[in-house]
């Protein structure tokens, strides 16, 4: 059994209304023998960070919890920073990189944060689709007891993990036609489903002001999953989540698929818990219970 | 150089004068029915130190999804420059794009909508 300590970043939506994206994931890295060690006092991270490049100011919510993450790694021995949040995991990455590659932007941030220590850009962010490959998709099917067998999911990558491509390493996969998330759902024993809008966007914080136009993208996505004969489709971005399912709600019953975490699938087929809704848990274990009786 | 574009650049970092007008942001991005004119159009309004563009729409539909940086052939960030339409109005003081004590359903909605939406149309 693998045994690891790694820094964990839970970002507010796992502490607020996405309690089960949350259990899932400590459930499932603890069955991989993972222990994630939350930052202390960690901040927001700043959700969409600002692409603006003359202004650091946007970008200090995650530095600041940079810089807690550096000092407790250095306690537990681990400079990998795990996130689960897409979009938590994109703007801490994008800020490590750019602190990493911008000697300038490092010190203006320094000499600013007068009250931490002085970051030193030497933490490695990863998303936790990067950690369980790199714990190698093989092992984690070798801890299956409940294989998704003949459940059919339609994975989500929407924007942040793969987009944007600067700095160079903000993409979990190939932006264009990516696997990472297929080949984790393989291995738990799921088929995943081939649709043409797994990548497109949801319109993201819209959803606050212009309910309209996030309507009009999640109903093209929910119903390009729905064609491609998908029973669920799984996210790793709580704002996608919500987004999808308001395209649901605009959509006839018949026409809708649930949304969840993909990690209530990883943990439900490593024998853990799904943190799932009865029905929807009902749902998933009758399309697997048919396949297996077949 | 307009001054303008001077300001785009200095915000984005992109160098706008290297658009050659393909067109392939705009034929990328999912948002363009929302929008008054097209990214590529904008693009051209700031290389002629056109300042209507910064009272378009555009900007602020656009979504931050990042489909035409990755496309883009010039190796433009074109978010980024979108974002520049959007501070150049956010940095003068006072100006929001959205009232935010007008929104509705708040209980409801993910925390991460609202800071985004705090971050991207107010100053």
């Amino acid at each position: 059994m693998i045994r690891m300590k790694v820094l964990y970043y839970p970002g507010c939506s796992l502490r607020g209304n996405y309690q089960e994206f949350e259990k899932s994931t400590i459930e499932s890295c603890r069955i991989l023998g993972v222990e994630l060690i939350e930052i202390p006092r960690w901040t927001c991270c700043g959700v969409n960070p600002s692409l603006a490049t003359d202004n650091m100011m946007r970008h200090l919510g995650a530095i600041r919890s940079l810089i807690k993450a550096r000092e407790k790694g250095l306690e537990i021995g681990s400079k990998t920073v795990v996130a689960a949040c897409s979009m938590c995991y994109n703007v801490l990455k994008k800020v490590n990189l750019t602190l990493r590659e911008d000697p300038d932007k490092l010190e203006t941030v320094n000499s600013f944060l007068d009250e931490e220590p002085d970051y030193i850009p030497e933490l490695r962010v990863v998303h936790l689709l990067t950690l369980l490959k790199e714990l190698g998709f093989e092992n984690i099917q070798r801890r299956i007891v409940n294989p998704l067998r003949g459940l059919r999911v339609a994975p989500y990558y929407g924007c942040v993990l793969l987009r944007p491509d600067r700095p160079k390493g903000i993409p979990i996969d190939d932006p264009v036609k990516p696997t990472i998330f297929e080949d984790l759902l393989r291995s738990l024993g799921a088929e995943p489903v081939e649709y043409p809008f797994k990548t497109e966007c949801c319109g993201n914080y819209h959803v606050v002001f212009r309910p309209d136009i996030v309507e009009m993208r999640s109903k093209k996505i929910v119903s390009s999953a729905k064609h491609g004969g998908a029973d669920i489709i799984v996210s790793s971005c709580p704002l996608c989540l919500y987004n999808l399912n308001r395209g649901n709600e605009a959509l006839a019953e018949e026409e809708r698929v649930p949304v969840i975490f993909f990690t209530q699938l990883l943990s439900l087929a490593m024998g853990g818990s799904s943190y799932l809704p009865k029905d929807l848990e009902n749902l998933i274990m009758c399309r697997i219970r048919a396949e297996t009786n077949r | 150089m307009n001054e303008l574009a001077m300001k785009v650049i200095e915000i984005s970092g992109q160098n706008v004068y290297s658009c050659y007008q393909c067109g392939c942001c705009s034929a990328g991005c999912m948002f363009t029915d929302e929008m008054d004119i097209l990214p590529n159009q904008a693009i051209a309004l700031i290389q002629r130190g056109d300042r209507s563009v910064l009272e378009k729409e555009t900007p602020w539909i656009c979504a931050s999804c990042f489909v035409c940086t990755v496309r883009c052939p010039r190796g433009l960030d074109v978010a980024a420059i979108m974002e520049a339409l959007r501070e150049i109005k956010i940095r003068e003081r006072g100006f929001n794009k959205v009232d935010l004590k007008k929104i509705e359903d708040i209980e409801r909605l993910p925390q991460i909508a609202i800071t985004a939406v705090a971050h991207k149309f107010t100053w």
